[in-house]
């Protein structure tokens, strides 16, 4: 009889295949926890930037002021001094909206409030204003400053209720949508 | 005279053999010990030889590298994870010291009892009290900036001098401040802590 290394048997191979088995499923658990901890790594950025919280920035954004003066032509002209608030003059210019001004009148007023949203945001992140009506005819929003955000997958948005001095009620959302690189 | 190698490897044979049985159906299952095969009437009646399938010490060193590999890896592994938690806690202990630090600040502002503190008394207020009674163990800065109407440094307050940071965290927060000239402004507090 020969020995047991010389005899062509296939059962010795099974222990090189659990063998095999084993350290297959070694690597396999070594990958799924080396993925678990980096997924948990790239959100483990623990600090937390109020810039960058659309919540916070739409907080003091509002009651902020203006910060330069703007003047509005028109029918009847206009002159702000800079130290009235965002709120106000949102709500001022929607009803001015909501009673068929034109927009155009308060692009300068526009840019000043963009400007102003622009400096109290992070500056990796691109603010858009969007005013609703809150009531049942409105369809769609009643201005956005200067645009429409787009639809990123990874913005951010808080909104804020204004009440206007004839019971009706304004809708202001902030997105802050993530700036692309042409953007910074 | 007949001897397997070493008991390990006998062991090692009959759970692979225990395993395969548990596979394939019920086979014949041989354990092999490291001592000289005597053939007595009594040995002979429990213990079976077989040697098919059997190979020697060079035939399974890809078994021996196959198991030493993978008890590397997730060994290797189990360390890396371990680290990682270990990094973690001490990153959330800074989370929680950041947080505490700037709401100490945020208390020792002074807050007039109608509307929002003024810049001026921000600038004058004496904050280095209030953050290091809740700054314990860690180093800390505290910045306060006017971010709006324009950018502007108001108060910058550090423990110490220049020391190399290990792992650092921050905590920021927007506030209302009443300006000089009577428009509100937005400043930014944030606190940066961090251990050596």
């Amino acid at each position: 009889m020969s020995s047991g290394r010389l005899e062509s048997e296939c059962t010795g191979q099974l222990a090189l295949m659990d063998a095999m088995v084993f350290f297959a499923v070694a690597l396999a658990v070594c990958s799924a926890t080396l993925g678990y901890l980096d997924d948990g790594a790239a959100d483990a950025d623990r600090s937390q930037r109020a810039r960058a919280d659309p919540s916070a920035v739409l907080e003091v954004f509002m009651s902020c002021s203006l910060g330069s003066p703007v003047s509005l032509d028109g029918l009847v002209s206009v002159e702000l001094t800079g130290r009235e608030k965002v709120c106000e003059c949102i709500l001022a210019e929607a009803w001015a909206l909501e009673s068929g001004a034109d927009i155009g009148r308060f692009s300068d007023l526009n840019s000043v409030i963009m400007g102003a949203l622009r400096s109290i945001c992070a500056p990796g992140y691109v603010p858009h204003l969007v005013v609703y009506v809150l009531d049942e005819a409105s369809e769609g929003p009643l201005m956005a400053i200067e645009d429409h955000p787009a639809q990123a997958p990874d913005r951010r948005a808080a909104s804020t209720v204004l009440a206007g001095p004839d019971g009706g009620v304004l809708l202001v959302s902030l997105v802050l949508e993530p700036a692309s690189s042409g953007q910074l | 005279m007949r001897v397997s190698w070493t008991v390990l490897c006998g062991g090692v044979a009959y759970l692979s053999d225990c395993a395969s049985e548990f596979k394939y159906g019920p086979r014949r299952c041989t354990l092999h010990v490291a001592v000289p095969y005597i053939p007595t009437p009594s040995n002979q009646a429990r213990m079976k030889f077989d040697d098919a399938g059997v190979g020697g010490f060079l035939e399974d060193l890809p078994v021996l590298m196959f198991v030493l590999a993978g008890v590397t890896v997730l060994l290797s592994s189990a360390v890396w994870a371990a680290s990682w938690f270990e990094q973690d806690r001490g990153e959330e202990s800074l989370e929680d010291s950041a947080e505490r630090v700037l709401e100490a600040v945020l208390s020792g502002l002074p807050c007039p009892r109608m509307g929002y503190p003024t810049v001026q008394g921000i600038v004058e207020s004496n904050l280095t009290g209030a953050v290091e009674q809740s700054a314990q163990g860690v180093h800390w800065r505290l910045a306060i900036v006017m971010v709006y109407p324009g950018p502007e440094w108001l108060v910058s307050l550090s423990d110490c001098g220049v020391v190399t940071p290990a792992s650092a965290c921050s905590a920021s927060k927007l506030l209302s401040a009443s300006g000089p000239d009577g428009c509100t402004v937005v400043l930014e507090v944030t606190v940066v802590v961090w251990s050596a």
